[in-house]
């Protein structure tokens, strides 16, 4: 079945229903270039978001704020009145240091099968998937070697999925990428950073999923912190294909 | 009344961020975006504004207005000279700040190259968040139309991206190549 770019487009967005969603889905899992496509879209996507999301966080130029201030409510001074709202501050709550998700999973464990979608993620995998990457954990291959944006199986019976979605460099000079995990019923999307010899999870989101829903793309809300994660920390843009292989040559350290 | 202003003004300040977000997106530069966005703030003070009109999209419809007729008429996005967009204005005072700016060049440089259309929806639904319902609203289109012109958006900027003649057009593996 052929997939327009416009389907591609709308499930980035959230915009198509369910049955559209579902039927993409499954043709996302059995076709590479399919997914390619949709990875090729999501990038595009991402590096708007680390472009221009910095540009809320600046000032708004004083003298258009001077055309919004109230003249009749003039500070002591006689400055312009800051009516400017203070910057939003991102819900954490559901949203966990790595430490606590693997805290998380051992009670999950003992409370039920509704607790936590990490569970269904893939038994032990979930406890891999928090805190420190070292090698030997499937992450940790899957980081290091694996260009963004494409799909490797976690799992010998791919039912466990990881993709790195970009990789950049922080202000400070370390390597970061941000990658997503989907298990049968539960995804998991965050950012891991070169620390060491190992990938450090910095931040983390774990989705329950609906069934057959898939994975939330990078463009959902849920996201938001991962992407404003991204846009404190970023120095540049994020990396090509032909950086990103240079580094994994090197063992992302130079 | 007055309270009813004052009201309006508090919802002017709320979508400000987004709004010149939005305008330094459709913009060459930080600058031409700033001038937009006080055009915008202008005429959207001297008009009279729907009741009960969602402020920030009606913002966004006034800036998208302004940027179709006037701005892009008298070519004041493009003032600055071609290859000097890169430039470093006022209050550009930490060295994050200039990264942050030169990172944002080369993202605009792309943008500029898309038809006009395409770059608008890109900037409501792909930075700014919008449903394509509230796209549609804001551009007057209908929604069909905003899916397609947002897919191309897409395919073009992947494209533009990529500068490797090998890759296909919807390859990233060469996206932001230095």
């Amino acid at each position: 079945m052929r997939h327009p770019d416009e389907q591609l487009s709308a499930y980035l967005d959230g915009e198509l229903d369910k049955k559209e969603r579902q039927k993409l889905e499954t043709a996302l899992a059995s076709d590479p270039d399919l997914a390619e496509r949709l990875a090729a879209l999501e990038h595009t996507n991402a590096v708007l978001k680390a472009t221009f999301n910095p540009i809320l966080e600046e000032p708004v130029p004083e003298h258009v704020l001077a055309l919004l201030s109230d003249a009749k409510q003039p500070t002591d001074s006689g400055d312009v009145v800051p009516l400017f709202p203070q910057k939003v501050h991102l819900q954490f709550s559901k949203w966990q240091l790595p430490i606590a998700a693997s805290i998380a999973l051992v009670l999950g464990v003992g409370i039920g099968h509704n607790w936590s979608p990490g569970i269904e993620l893939g038994g032990t995998l979930m406890a891999q998937v928090s805190g420190t990457i070292a090698p030997g954990n499937p992450l940790f291959d899957v980081l290091e070697h694996t260009p963004s944006a494409h799909q490797v199986s976690l799992v010998a019976d791919g039912s466990v999925q990881a993709r790195p979605v970009l990789s950049y460099q922080t202000n400070d000079g370390t390597y970061c990428r941000e990658f997503e995990v989907k298990g049968p019923k539960a995804g998991l999307h965050g950012i891991a950073c070169r620390s060491g010899q190992n990938w450090d999870i910095q931040i983390q989101n774990q989705t329950r999923l609906q069934a057959s829903s898939g994975m939330r793309t990078a463009s959902g809300n849920t996201d938001q912190a991962v992407d404003q994660f991204i846009s404190d920390s970023i120095s540049d843009i994020p990396f090509g294909l032909e950086r990103e292989v240079e580094l994994m040559q090197n063992g992302w350290s130079q | 009344m007055e309270r009813d202003q004052g009201d309006l003004r508090q919802q002017m300040l709320a979508a400000l961020p987004h709004v010149r977000r939005f305008a330094i997106s459709l913009s060459r530069n930080e600058a031409d975006g700033d001038d937009l966005l006080q055009t915008t703030v202008e005429r959207v003070l001297t008009r009279a504004t729907p009741e009960g009109v969602d402020m920030k999209k009606w913002m966004f419809r006034i800036c998208k207005n302004i940027w179709i007729d006037e701005i892009r008429a008298r070519q004041v996005r493009s003032r600055a000279a071609d290859n000097q967009d890169i430039t470093i204005h006022d209050t550009a005072n930490s060295e994050d700040k200039i990264m942050n700016r030169l990172k944002l060049a080369k993202v605009q440089m792309a943008m500029t190259e898309l038809p006009d259309e395409q770059r608008l929806v890109l900037s409501l639904v792909a930075i700014e968040g919008l449903s394509y319902k509230d796209a549609a609203s804001v551009l007057g289109t209908p929604i069909g139309t905003v899916m397609s012109r947002l897919a191309r958006a897409r395919k073009n900027l992947a494209a533009r991206f990529a500068p490797d003649p090998d890759s296909t057009p919807f390859s990233t593996k060469d996206a932001f190549r230095a």
